[in-house]
């Protein structure tokens, strides 16, 4: 249960109910139960008794009932005077005393309606004034004054309360919204219902999901709501005292602190009242039983927070749209200032959008959460009258922030040397199309010759990098961007630029325009802040398609999208994957339906070929049988295969460290015992192709410049093979055959690999091994491997001799120690190759009725004849394929030729390799 | 006993609503005609703020249209003084439009009373 702090006053006489016999209480002075805090000193003073309740309806009603009948009196005296009016033709009186005094009943009776009409003003000013508001909170920079407050005594009994300052005395019940007003009054009627002594948390909890707030939230939240009442419903009925007879239901300590930690929340946040969304918040901080059942429902306190947020975020935006509309009457729609000192510039329009005009006409989207970056670039444009420069990777807001810049612009909540103007986007596209280098920095000058008369123009130039390289290669020509360098440098018009991250450094930094850019780094948001954009952005996305976006698809798109789409940046991939997901609901269950965070894994599963969506029954049936699947094409190698399974079924179940490869595996074993038999099986099993995999034959990566071709040669426009293969396909197996045959500098590339999961390319892009499974092969220490068996060894026993002998010339131990497992393939033993023969044959058996329909059949005694004669210790399974080839292959291909077997016959392959016909019927 | 609360509920009630009409003219000569006064003052400051007046002052000296020449210094000044002449007389006009809605905030309950009272005992 909650614990009380030190300082919360009780009154012990009136039991904090602030009254004794219907007057008040002089102990407490009426206030009951309060708390000294912040310099503030709250109390609850709201008396909720049954007849208080009744009294307030009936109120109600009565008002609803006077103002109704008020305004119709209204309505009914006025026409009725204007009727007198137009039939007597008394215009030119009603200007006179005498009209009004003249003893008209019409007159009087519209005279008394004037007065009602008084008194209304009156009741529904006062009925607004009721509802205190919060008082904003300072933002304290200074500790000092943070100090201070800590030295200071804290009232501890209600004498020294009473020497506060009426002030600093809040009564916590008039800071409430209707709403939350309601969900109080609800809680008491729940405690009554229950026959419950005390108002705890857990009624005020049950009350407020019946608020159409708690609706929004928990239906973001994907719970149901009525369940979940009913679960309440059970947990309520065996806690708290019983109501004594003739007693009504009195608010307890801990509702009474919760309301208050209610205030400070609704302080701390900046919220001018408390309501349904400060008390969620409070309440399930407060009681376990709460947050169990919450768990239940897979809602944390983080998440409830976040969707708290997201109605917060709708509220401010549609405030915010309000204020911008009232205030974008002001600001002019056309190329002239408020202060008409502005010139027409007509050329620079023919290259140029006008971005505080779109902003003007409401053409811009809300940008969220970029406030920090706007004051910086407001800070250094106003401090130096410097030109800024954007830096960030693309998709990460740089443009919404220009738009945003250009909404505070038409709000005129901009500094000084910003207000009366215009931010105009400079499109390079335009610039420089159909024309010469020379002719485009004539353009240019004579678009900075507009803007030095207009006076009233920032320029804005998005990706300024397409203005580097455009020279008229003449002999000292300058370049474009030199030309707009020296224009800036002269200080008569400043711009906003942008640029991406890796273009800056290597073309902006050190040239002339990187001197007059100030530069500004925009970061990628984190996950909340993600989330919180999402969220700004989730209401248009939903309108356009008709569905509602669960907190959990938008958490999902973030996380996910963060995750598994690497070549771009949040927020804008994650906005994108919610774009199509909403499309991709509503196509699939039609309008109006909910987009949950299933929705949005089964849209990246599509695009990455990832598989992220839940375990569904079927594939929980094939991960568990992964292993006899397996089996169906490798025969023995129980160790291997049982490794792979268990790494795939981990994988899948996301029990594995999520920043390094699903798994990496060394195969070592003598030719033809099946290791890259196994990792095609692997890929056939579980990527659905066995060429859904990246085959990498290490014999050809055997000099150092071969690296080059794995990740691309610095400088180099191409990307590397493995690099762009994963980079396309990042849930992959990747193989490498024979690594023991590449450069040992190859090798340290693959360490990073399996400790990090990523690799860097040529073009300095970050590519994501975090989804693949990585197995080498070798061959090294085969002899080793066999002349173990021979001498009767366990497969432990060869793996340790391996490991600390004969691999050390390959591999050095930090590299052998990044694997997961190291499986040694054991020579295959004579049934196995048995097995073997009879699986290849089974394969060419359907090969020939697919293609030819003749169907084949071998007799267990041939299967015996052909593994014994394809056997051999030293080569394994690959002498098998000769003789298999050799003797059944090529006896198969004369009797087709020879046109002695047809469609439907049967050729049955006997000892000594005789095939024997049964004819099939004919048609 | 359901009657008697009744009763208790209906007194209250009619207390609580006496209180309120009898609080009535206090309010509106106290705390309404603040809120009346502060009404009126925003759409003032709303009214200059569409004007711009304060904005044409300030750049009194500046030319307009960017012409920085003599003639168009000269004219722009005059013209300037032509339209902070017409935007105060507009604003002018709208104080005293607002002047007046106050007076009758002051005025109306007690011309409406006594026209009640006097129209009765016509």
């Amino acid at each position: 249960m909650l614990k009380m702090p030190n300082n919360f006053l009780n009154c012990a006489a009136c039991a904090g109910s602030g009254k004794i016999g219907g007057g008040k209480c002089l102990s407490c002075h009426g206030l009951g139960m309060g708390i000294y805090r912040d310099k503030k000193f709250l109390y609850w003073n709201k008396i909720i008794t049954n007849q208080e309740l009744e009294k307030k309806k009936a109120e109600k009603f009565l008002k609803l009932f006077l103002n109704g009948i008020s305004f119709v009196f209204s309505v009914l005296a006025t026409l009725l005077l204007l009727w007198q009016i137009v039939e007597n033709s008394f215009f030119g009186q009603i200007f006179t005393l005498s009209f009004w005094i003249s003893g008209s009943p019409v007159v009087t009776l519209f005279l008394v309606s004037l007065l009602v009409d008084a008194y209304l003003i009156y009741r529904f000013s006062e009925e607004i004034a009721q509802k205190a508001k919060i008082e904003k909170k300072e933002y304290q920079d200074k500790e000092g004054e943070k100090k201070e407050e800590v030295m200071e005594t804290l009232p501890s009994d209600w004498v020294s309360v009473r020497d506060l300052s009426s002030k600093i005395k809040i009564n916590v019940a008039d800071t409430f919204t209707f709403d939350a007003q309601k969900a109080v009054e609800d809680a008491f009627f729940v405690a009554t219902k229950f026959n419950h002594g005390k108002i705890l948390p857990l009624h005020l909890f049950i009350a407020l999901l019946f608020s159409k707030k708690a609706a929004i939230v928990f239906g973001r939240l994907g719970v149901n709501l009525k369940e979940m009442q009913e679960k309440l419903g059970r947990q309520i009925s065996s806690v708290g005292e019983l109501l004594a007879e003739g007693q009504e239901s009195v608010f307890s300590e801990e509702l009474i602190q919760l309301f208050f930690d209610g205030y400070f929340e609704a302080y701390n946040s900046r919220r001018e009242q408390i309501d349904i969304a400060e008390l969620l918040l409070v309440v399930s901080r407060s009681n376990p039983i709460i947050q169990e059942l919450l768990y239940e429902y897979e809602v944390d306190l983080d998440k409830l927070k976040n969707v708290v947020e997201w109605l917060r975020i709708s509220e401010f935006l549609r405030k915010r749209w309000q204020k911008t509309r009232t205030l974008a009457r002001l600001k002019p729609g056309g190329t002239m200032s408020r202060a008409m000192t502005a010139v027409a510039t007509p050329y620079l329009d023919r290259f140029s959008q006008d971005y505080t005009m779109m902003a003007k006409y409401g053409y811009f989207a809300p940008c969220l959460g970029r406030e920090k970056e706007i004051e910086e670039i407001f800070r250094i444009i106003e401090g130096g009258r410097q030109s800024v420069i954007l830096i960030g990777n693309p998709g990460i807001g740089k443009s919404a922030i220009l738009e945003g810049i250009a909404q505070r612009m038409v709000e005129e909540d901009v500094p000084k040397i910003l207000q009366d103007k215009r931010l105009v986007n400079l499109n390079i596209g335009q610039l420089v199309a159909g024309a010469t280098a020379s002719e485009v920095q004539k353009r240019l000058l004579m678009i900075c010759d507009e803007i030095a008369r207009a006076g009233n123009i920032i320029l804005c130039i998005q990706d300024i990098e397409g203005m580097i390289g455009i020279t008229s290669g003449d002999k000292e020509s300058i370049d474009l961007s030199r030309v707009l360098a020296d224009e800036l440098s002269q200080g008569y018009f400043f711009a906003i630029a942008s640029a991406r991250s890796g273009v800056y450094g290597q073309y902006i930094e050190n040239s002339s325009l990187g001197a007059v850019l100030q530069k500004v780094t925009i970061e990628e948001p984190d996950t909340n802040g993600a989330i919180q954009i999402l969220e700004g952005k989730a209401g248009a996305i939903e309108y356009q398609n008709k569905v509602v976006f669960s907190y959990d698809a938008i958490s999902k798109a973030v996380i996910l999208s963060g995750r598994y789409l690497h070549d771009r940046y949040l927020p804008e991939k994650a906005i994108e994957i919610m774009r199509e997901v909403a499309h991709y609901a509503a196509g699939k269950r039609g309008v109006g339906t909910i987009v949950v965070g299933e929705d949005v894994a089964e849209v990246i599963a599509q695009k990455t070929k990832i598989p992220v969506t839940a375990v569904n029954e079927v594939e929980s049936e094939k991960l568990l049988r992964l292993e006899e699947e397996m089996h169906k094409r490798v025969i023995g190698q129980e160790e291997a295969i049982k490794m792979i399974a268990a790494a795939l079924r981990r994988a899948r179940a996301e029990i594995r460290e999520a920043k390094r490869p699903i798994a990496n595996f060394l195969f070592l074993g003598p030719t033809g015992v099946g290791k890259t038999e196994t990792a095609k099986t692997v890929s056939e099993v579980y990527f659905g192709d066995e060429r859904n995999m990246i085959r990498l034959d290490m014999s050809e990566y055997q000099d150092q410049a071969s690296i080059y071709r794995l990740i691309g040669a610095p400088a180099g426009n191409s990307a590397g093979l493995l690099t762009e293969a994963v980079r396309k396909n990042p849930f992959t197996l990747v193989l490498l055959d024979e690594i023991e045959k590449s450069h040992p500098d190859i090798l340290n590339v693959f360490l990073q690999v399996m400790d990090d999961g990523r690799l860097t390319d040529n073009l300095g892009r970050t590519v994501d091994f975090t989804n693949v499974i990585l197995i080498a092969t070798s061959n090294a220490g085969s002899p080793a491997i066999q002349d173990g068996i021979k001498q009767g060894l366990t497969i432990e026993a060869v793996k340790e001799q391996l490991i600390n002998t004969e691999l050390k010339p390959y591999f050095r131990p930090e590299f052998l120690n990044r694997f997961d497992g190291i499986v040694v393939y054991r020579p295959l033993t004579s049934p196995e190759i048995e097995q073997i023969a009879g699986l290849m044959l089974a394969k060419i058996g359907k090969q020939l009725e697919n293609k030819r329909g003749i169907v084949l059949e071998v007799t267990g005694e041939a299967v015996r004849e052909l593994a014994a004669a394809g056997f051999d210790p030293a080569f394994g399974a690959r002498p098998l394929r000769r003789v298999i080839q050799e003797k059944v292959e090529d006896g198969l291909t004369n009797l087709i030729l020879t046109k002695k077997i047809e469609r439907r016959d049967k050729v049955i392959l006997e000892v000594g390799g005789n095939f024997r016909i049964e004819k099939g019927r004919v048609l | 006993m359901a009657q008697a609360n009744i009763g208790v509920l209906i007194k209250s009630i009619l207390q609580d609503k006496a209180k309120e009409i009898l609080y009535f003219p206090f309010w509106w000569y106290g705390k309404g005609f603040l809120i009346a006064l502060n009404f009126l003052w925003e759409k003032i400051r709303g009214m200059e703020a569409r004007l711009g007046l304060k904005i044409w002052a300030k750049n009194l000296f500046t030319p307009m249209f960017g012409q920085r020449d003599f003639a168009g210094i000269a004219i722009s000044f005059f013209m300037r003084v032509v339209q902070i002449i017409g935007r105060f007389f507009i604003l002018v006009l709208w104080m005293i439009l607002m002047a007046g809605l106050l007076l009758l905030w002051l005025g109306l309950p007690i011309f409406v009373v006594l026209g009640i009272v006097i129209n009765l005992v016509a």
